[in-house]
């Protein structure tokens, strides 16, 4: 035995070195938190994360808080960063992973979460391949597959286009169905169009081009932004487009991009009417061109949202009947209670808001429609009360993650 | 299962020298660096705060052992290490050939199986990593009480002995937070031993074609392994749950066709 000492040593070494490092890093949990109700109904947040960091210690840890508790970035298995949060983008979202239980043959190498349409009978999949940038010719690849049959049909459809740029770029916004039809939105560049195909052949009908005629001075430049329903493959008759006239102004050792104007439009699957809408928040709404305001389509109705940290301002309009479902509302932080709305999001007609308040990091959900307050809830250190005021300034919660 | 045992003492035995040496220069080199490093920021402290008192009276300046250890140069040892080990992956087994006395003719000729000369190195190479890893784990706790010792109070500042190892890339890399991740790269370690010690036995077995099939073989293996990698993160037509599969599989099928291609050159191709 003596003979063999130095292996002997060696292994015991190894084992009560590697295994104290992993036992006491196990033992040893980064700090805890939770969301902990003040008010309302904790049902609102269900399905809700808010993701930030924790601050304490060196440097920063990505971390999500919700009504459960934190998990922390680095805590996470390889099993769950490489499976379960594999292409978070596209399986966070519930109707994605519905899709990819009900569908998961369908489903695969499909990652464009704008090229999927689904109602009761049909479930399709359209995006355009392009063999090289200034490629003349684009083909549309139109995979579907009969919700009550489970028949697969594939379509291609080659299509000419007229190249001016040395470089086009193409790629599917939204994809409709309308009886028969097949919509795909399309951007082109800068352009917008709408190729129609017939649902049973593939074959094109028709190619629309969405025209804005917006005049441009010098210097000036055009940004479209495209919004479609929330629910990315439902069923939508409307998409809204937003053109923002903008002027680049480079200075020593910066830039800033000044916007001039906006114009909003909605355009009509079923009838291809492109409609231009009213002034949404105007220029008097406080933080607008500064902080950037989002909107969300959620079957006709449009949410026009803005949050400049000071207050939350946003307002409804009905799509179809041309109405202002809501005129502008503004909730303060004063309102909630808080010094800092850091930021919102919204999702299924509730405003997500993430708060700050003497150092703790708050949440509230309100009702888009009414601007009623339907959640308050607080970040709670899980531990030792002496050092929650500590904790609690070592966490910082910047976003809001909703449907997972 | 006693003659491997034999020979694994053996092998580590041989490499005794080498790993206290290894060991020495990791602990003079570190320490060293550390109190050079130390008292370079002492000095600068002083120099700031006699000129921040006469200016606004800023506090003083705080520092950890983990502000300490980020740079390159205390971790030369460790790649130092890593490099010595990666080269005696390949004179394992030539020194036996090579060496004053050709010893490899008299490991094959031992009455047992010659596979367990395979296993036994083997089994070498990962217990001198891993002891390698454990020296450093022992040597971090013992340097922060150095650095305690040695910074006065005023100026220190505690860190935690996971933001010591988060704060150096590279032990960071040596010494994941997470059990499976550790696992998980130095069984892909292990799994990179076997594939050279197979290039090396099919080298030895055909001479100088040997050399020729010895690095196809480890192309191939490289090459398929990565190709799996590739296809997770170029989002391809599989989930990422059948990647990880086929990338389990395909790690299980390279190391089990290295081994048994291992033992068969030895059982067979190579002659004593």
């Amino acid at each position: 035995m003596k003979r063999y000492l130095l292996s002997i040593l060696l292994g015991t070494f190894i084992l009560a070195a590697v295994g104290t490092y992993y036992v006491h890093g196990a033992l040893v949990e980064l700090p805890q938190y939770k969301l902990e109700t003040i008010e309302g109904d904790p049902s609102e947040i269900a399905n809700v994360d808010f993701s930030g960091n924790y601050w304490g210690g060196k440097g920063s840890k990505a971390l999500m808080v919700s009504e459960q508790g934190t998990q922390y970035e680095i805590d996470k298995s390889l099993f769950e960063e490489n499976v379960t949060d594999a292409r978070s983008w596209m399986f966070r979202q519930p109707e994605f992973r519905k899709l990819k239980e009900q569908h998961p043959h369908f489903i695969r190498g499909k990652n464009k979460m704008e090229s999927f349409y689904k109602d009761e009978e049909w479930l399709i999949y359209a995006e355009i391949l392009q063999k090289k940038e200034a490629s003349q010719r684009i083909t549309f690849k139109i995979d579907m597959v009969n919700e009550k049959t489970g028949k697969v049909t594939r379509h291609r459809t080659n299509v000419d286009v007229e190249v001016e740029d040395a470089y086009r770029f193409f790629y599917v916004e939204d994809v409709q169905r309308i009886g028969n039809e097949l919509h795909v939105f399309a951007r082109q560049n800068s352009e917008f169009h709408v190729y129609v195909f017939d649902l049973s052949s593939g074959e094109l009908l028709r190619n629309e081009t969405i025209s804005l005629n917006i005049p441009l001075a010098e210097g000036e430049e055009l940004s479209l932004e495209f919004t479609a329903n929330e629910i990315r493959s439902g069923s939508g008759e409307y998409v809204v487009l937003r053109a923002r006239k903008q002027k680049a102004f480079q200075g020593q050792d910066s830039s800033r991009l000044e916007v001039r104007g906006e114009s909003y439009y909605s355009y009509s699957y079923a009838s291809g009417q492109l409609v231009e809408l009213p002034k949404m928040l105007d220029e008097g709404t406080p933080g607008k061109n500064e902080f950037g305001d989002f909107l969300r389509l959620n079957g006709q109705v449009l949410t026009v949202l803005k949050n400049d940290t000071n207050a939350i301002t946003w307002m409804r309009y009905n799509l179809r009947t041309g109405q202002v479902e809501k005129q502008k509302t503004v909730v303060t932080a004063e309102d909630l209670g808080v010094e800092v709305i850091t930021s919102i999001t919204l999702s299924q007609e509730r405003i997500f808001a993430m708060l700050r308040h003497e150092d703790t990091a708050m949440v509230a959900v309100l009702d888009a429609k009414s601007g009623n307050i339907l959640y308050k809830g607080k970040t709670v250190f899980v531990g030792p009360s002496s050092k929650a005021e500590e904790q609690l300034k070592n966490l910082r919660l910047l976003n809001i993650e909703v449907g997972v | 299962m006693s003659h491997y045992l034999k020979l694994v003492h053996m092998e580590i035995h041989r490499f005794r020298y080498p790993l206290a040496a290894m060991m020495g220069l990791t602990l003079v080199w570190q320490m060293v660096t550390l109190i050079i490093h130390v008292n370079g920021k002492l000095d600068r402290a002083a120099d700031a705060l006699i000129h921040n008192l006469l200016v606004n009276g800023a506090a003083l300046e705080r520092f950890s052992f983990a502000d300490m250890i980020p740079g390159m140069l205390y971790s030369l040892p460790i790649l130092a290490c890593i490099a010595a080990l990666s080269v005696y992956v390949f004179l394992i087994w030539y020194r036996d050939w090579y060496g004053r006395v050709s010893f490899i003719y008299r490991l094959l000729m031992l009455p047992a199986s010659r596979k367990h000369v395979y296993l036994a190195k083997l089994t070498a190479i990962v217990l001198l990593v891993l002891g390698m890893l454990s020296f450093q784990l022992l040597l971090l706790p013992v340097e922060q009480w150095v650095f305690k010792l040695i910074v006065p109070a005023e100026h220190f500042e505690a860190s935690t002995f996971g933001d010591v190892v988060s704060a150096n890339l590279v032990l960071d890399v040596l010494l994941p937070r997470n059990f499976d991740r550790f696992a998980l790269s130095y069984l892909l370690g292990i799994a990179a031993v076997i594939v050279i010690f197979t290039a090396i036995l099919l080298e030895r077995s055909y001479r100088l074609a040997g050399i020729l099939y010895a690095v196809g073989y480890a192309s191939i293996c490289t090459f398929v392994f990565l190709y799996t990698m590739y296809l997770m993160w170029t989002g391809s037509y599989l989930y990422p749950e059948e990647i990880i599969a086929i990338e389990f599989a395909i790690g299980i099928l390279i190391t089990a066709v290295s081994i048994w291609l291992g033992f068969r050159l030895l059982k067979k191709k190579i002659t004593v």
